[in-house]
């Protein structure tokens, strides 16, 4: 099962005592529906950017800011920084 | 003395005037808090303020601070067991300003353990209860900032903003809460949960207050990157352009609709340009978008608490991951869930599918929402699309308090300022009226709620 709270609980090193799994498992499931949401969806590319300090306009994205090249270098060092635990 | 109604500037006013001093205007609040904390449970943490004179703008008040915002030598527990004897040992910038201003701190409120929850349920300290009907939950998650206004138990409070936590308890207990811009108030201090959507906002009994507090902590702070200076003046009187979201409405249950086309009637006829579109085309995975966002940013955030460098020690005999796993047993459920969920949206193979995917769908919403509040003052929805439920139900069924958020979590997604006020009422609750605009208009904002109110009149007792 996708969403096992033994599976999960052990992923994020929590223990869940015996009165909470009913309770810890509602929820995780209630969440669970609304991130199989994301499924059905297709959109670009590029994410979302943060607004730069200091400013509050409404199109918000620096002029010398690449989003290409950022993807590029992101690309290249995702392995080591955005994957998690390999144990799922 | 009895200041119950009373609006925080007028307060000031009277005291200026002489007619009334601090002292005795700080004693009303706190032999109030001290009678009904016990039924209410909207401090966690309640202090005698003193009596030195202190000069500023708030004249030696003394106010309510959320309790997961950092206060110098004052336990700032986060409603959880966690931090259950924790104190800072500094002050969060907006609580600086506050007491550069001649602020003091009343105490700090309840709320739901690390800001997860949209109920003020979830918390270590028990649930706080709504001033309106004990047997109804207050909303959440700055259930105590909200009901320690509502009740008299404070002139104002700060709360803070991840999904609707400081608008959707304003909404519950009828007062005005106060979501600013993403930035407009820094948030150093404030204790993380979800950083890209958080902000410190404000509760208070009329929006005249909510704005002479905003005005008051918000601005660029060097020790907040994200921090930047909005537009602080206000325009001339102007007609504002409303525009509102009919699918939105239709969301709300029907008592709710009711009230809400009411006070749009009202405006209009007062001279508010108001024009209705059919749609928000991604309305469907706006709590989506916002939940694996937030479950992933609470993972990251919440790892500190290990029993090494946040939280209780523990005493284990097996190896790092036994003390950590130890350690981490002090979470309450709403905060596990939310981790739980967090850590598998960040782990390996499921990272593009929900997190990368949810970071391109907020910057949708957010193209989105520009484009079709181009032309508008502001976008205006109900705040909570049902009224307070009875304690306990949504322990029951959290998708129904989830769900709940759908109206409030796209101001977060987008930066946007946000602001809940009453503009109708059903049996003993009010219906809360949300108005957001685009990011860095605050100002605007607050002015457009400052009308509706005059024209609303909704809780007018002739005090304020």
């Amino acid at each position: 099962m996708k969403y096992s709270i033994n599976k999960l609980s052990r992923l994020s090193m929590l223990k869940i005592r015996k009165d909470e799994e009913k309770m810890i498992s509602k929820k995780v499931l209630a969440i669970g529906e609304l991130l199989e949401k994301l499924d059905s969806i297709e959109p670009p590319k590029e994410a979302f950017v943060l607004a730069p300090e200091g400013t509050h306009e409404r199109n918000d994205i620096p002029s010398n800011f690449n989003s290409d090249e950022i993807i590029k270098i992101f690309n290249s060092v995702k392995d080591r920084y955005a994957k998690g635990p390999k144990t799922l | 003395m009895n200041l119950e109604g009373y609006s925080l500037l007028s307060i000031l006013k009277e005291i200026e005037r002489g007619s009334i001093n601090v002292e005795d205007v700080n004693d009303f609040y706190y032999k109030k808090s001290l009678q009904l904390n016990d039924k209410i449970n909207a401090y966690i943490t309640l202090l005698k303020p003193d009596d030195k004179k202190i000069n500023g703008n708030l004249k030696g008040i003394a106010l309510a601070i959320k309790d997961n915002i950092s206060t110098k030598g004052i336990k700032t527990t986060c409603a959880s067991k966690m931090l259950e004897s924790y104190v800072p040992p500094y002050d969060a910038t907006a609580v600086s300003k506050l007491k550069e201003q001649g602020g003091r701190i009343l105490g700090k409120t309840n709320m739901d353990e690390f800001a997860m929850g949209s109920s003020g349920e979830n918390s270590a300290f028990g649930p706080t209860r709504n001033p309106l009907n004990n047997d109804y939950v207050t909303g959440g998650s700055s259930s105590g900032s909200a009901a320690a206004v509502a009740a008299n138990m404070a002139p104002i409070s700060l709360g803070s903003d991840t999904g609707g936590s400081v608008r959707a308890p304003a909404s519950f207990t009828g007062i005005v809460g106060f979501k600013p811009s993403y930035g407009a108030v820094s948030r150093y201090g404030l204790i993380a949960y979800a950083n890209s959507l958080e902000v410190i906002g404000i509760l208070g009994k009329y929006t005249k207050d909510v704005k002479f507090l905003f005005k008051l902590i918000a601005g660029r702070d060097p020790l907040d990157s994200t921090s930047l200076n909005v537009e602080l003046n206000e325009k001339e009187q102007f007609k504002p352009k409303i525009l509102v979201i009919k699918s939105f409405v239709e969301l709300s249950k029907d008592e709710v609709k009711k009230e809400f086309y009411r006070s749009i009637s009202k405006i209009d006829e007062e001279g508010f340009d108001v024009k209705f579109i059919n749609s928000f085309s991604l309305t469907e995975y706006l709590l989506s978008a916002y939940y694996t966002i937030a479950c992933a940013e609470a993972s990251t955030n919440l790892s500190r608490y290990d029993g090494i460098r946040y939280g209780p020690k523990v005493e284990s005999t097996g190896n790092w991951r036994d003390y950590i796993t130890k350690a981490r047993s002090f979470f309450g459920p709403e905060v596990k869930a939310r981790i739980m969920m967090g850590t598998f949206i960040l782990s390996a193979g499921y990272y593009e599918t929900y997190y990368l995917r949810a970071l391109q769908l907020r910057k949708l919403i957010r193209q989105e929402f520009e484009k079709i509040i181009k032309g508008y003052d502001a976008l205006y929805i109900p705040t909570m699309p049902v009224l307070p439920w009875r304690i306990g139900e949504a322990i029951e069924d959290p998708k129904m308090a989830y769900a709940s958020d759908v109206l409030t979590v796209l101001p977060n997604l987008t930066g946007s300022p946000a602001l809940s006020l009453p503009v109708g009422r059903v049996r003993e609750f009010f219906v809360g009226g949300q108005l957001i605009g685009l990011r860095g208009d605050d100002i605007k904002v607050l002015k457009i709620a400052e009308m509706m109110e005059e024209i609303l009149k909704v809780k007018d007792d002739g005090r304020n």
